[in-house]
């Protein structure tokens, strides 16, 4: 690098300093200095290939108590259904409230085109493992079967998973987490 | 203390900024307190904001943070940083664009609560 160009470099990274810029909510000021450094280009600077990648952005909506939010995810989308909503407790007879919920979800899918389907239902750490694991299957299935109906005969058929008190959202340490573990998860892959 | 300003409307999505601000001396505040604490919705971590909600009451819907990737919410900062005496940080969440006709919408923000009818612009 000649002398000039070194002195030129020196100059602009001075400047770009000198320059504070403070960026607010509602105000954006800029402190100019006086004199613009005009930019250069050594001779023996590396030319770099330029990667910035895009990504899709993902939304999603829940009902005002937050007991039922559906999410786009990568591939489809996933929907959390509070089992509170759908079931009594120690029950896999749907409540004729879950009936709306899951008609309601049914549309919401069908709008995204037909997928494969997998419901999945949990359950918290209280009873016995054994009892847990057939409840949450019986409740997916319950959904299921509810999901299929409001469907129609154009999706492809739906799996049904039980894992009882396995993998749980949150530690089942209070009440406030057990609640949040019991849950029906159905995600759709397109 | 938290300072609301109008959320920012696109074609697409809708970013709300919150400015949290420790005005006494003994104040701390820590982002993971904006958390939804359900790694399940939003982000996957419990340290970020992913907690705020736009409310369309109208509508009887919730608005969920943004998320790219794999459950990452598009919320800045994501990290569980505290705020010390006497400081701020402004919190942005991005959520679905509501409704072309809606002017102002309801902002839930997790320990503070619901402001209404926070100016969408």
């Amino acid at each position: 690098m000649s002398r000039s160009s070194e002195m030129r470099h020196r100059r602009a990274a001075r400047l770009v300093i000198t320059g504070s810029v403070a960026v607010g909510l509602l105000t954006a000021t800029v402190a100019v200095p006086a004199v613009w450094a005009t930019p250069t280009t050594p001779d023996d600077a590396p030319i770099m290939e330029i990667t910035a990648p895009v990504v899709d952005i993902q939304f999603g909506m829940s009902t005002l108590d937050g007991r039922v939010a559906v999410e786009d995810r990568k591939n489809g989308s996933a929907a959390r259904l509070d089992s509170t909503v759908l079931f009594g407790k120690d029950s896999a007879q749907l409540r004729l409230a879950a009936l709306k919920v899951i008609d309601s979800l049914a549309r919401d899918l069908r709008k995204g085109g037909p997928g494969k389907i997998t419901v999945t239902g949990y359950t918290d750490d209280l009873g016995s493992a054994a009892h847990g694991l057939k409840l949450s299957k019986q409740r997916a299935a319950a959904v299921a079967g509810r999901l299929e109906k409001s469907l129609g005969s154009d999706w492809p058929e739906i799996t049904v998973v039980g894992k009882g008190e396995a993998d749980p959202a949150v530690p089942n340490k209070n009440e406030k987490n057990r609640k949040l573990n019991r849950r029906v998860i159905v995600t759709v892959k397109r | 203390m938290a300072e609301v300003y109008p959320i920012q409307r696109g074609p697409k999505t809708a970013t709300a900024n919150v400015r949290f601000i420790t005005a006494k001396g003994s104040d701390t505040f820590r982002i993971g307190t904006l958390n939804d604490n359900n790694p399940e919705l939003g982000d996957k971590n419990n340290t970020a904001p992913d907690g705020l909600r736009l409310i369309d009451s109208t509508a009887g819907k919730a608005y969920l943070p943004a998320t790219i990737g794999d459950q990452e919410c598009l919320c800045s900062p994501r990290v569980n940083s505290m705020l010390d005496h006497y400081t701020d940080v402004t919190v942005s969440v991005t959520f679905a664009a509501p409704p072309a006709d809606l002017t102002a919408i309801d902002l839930v923000i997790p320990k503070f609560g619901t402001v209404r009818d926070v100016p969408l612009q």
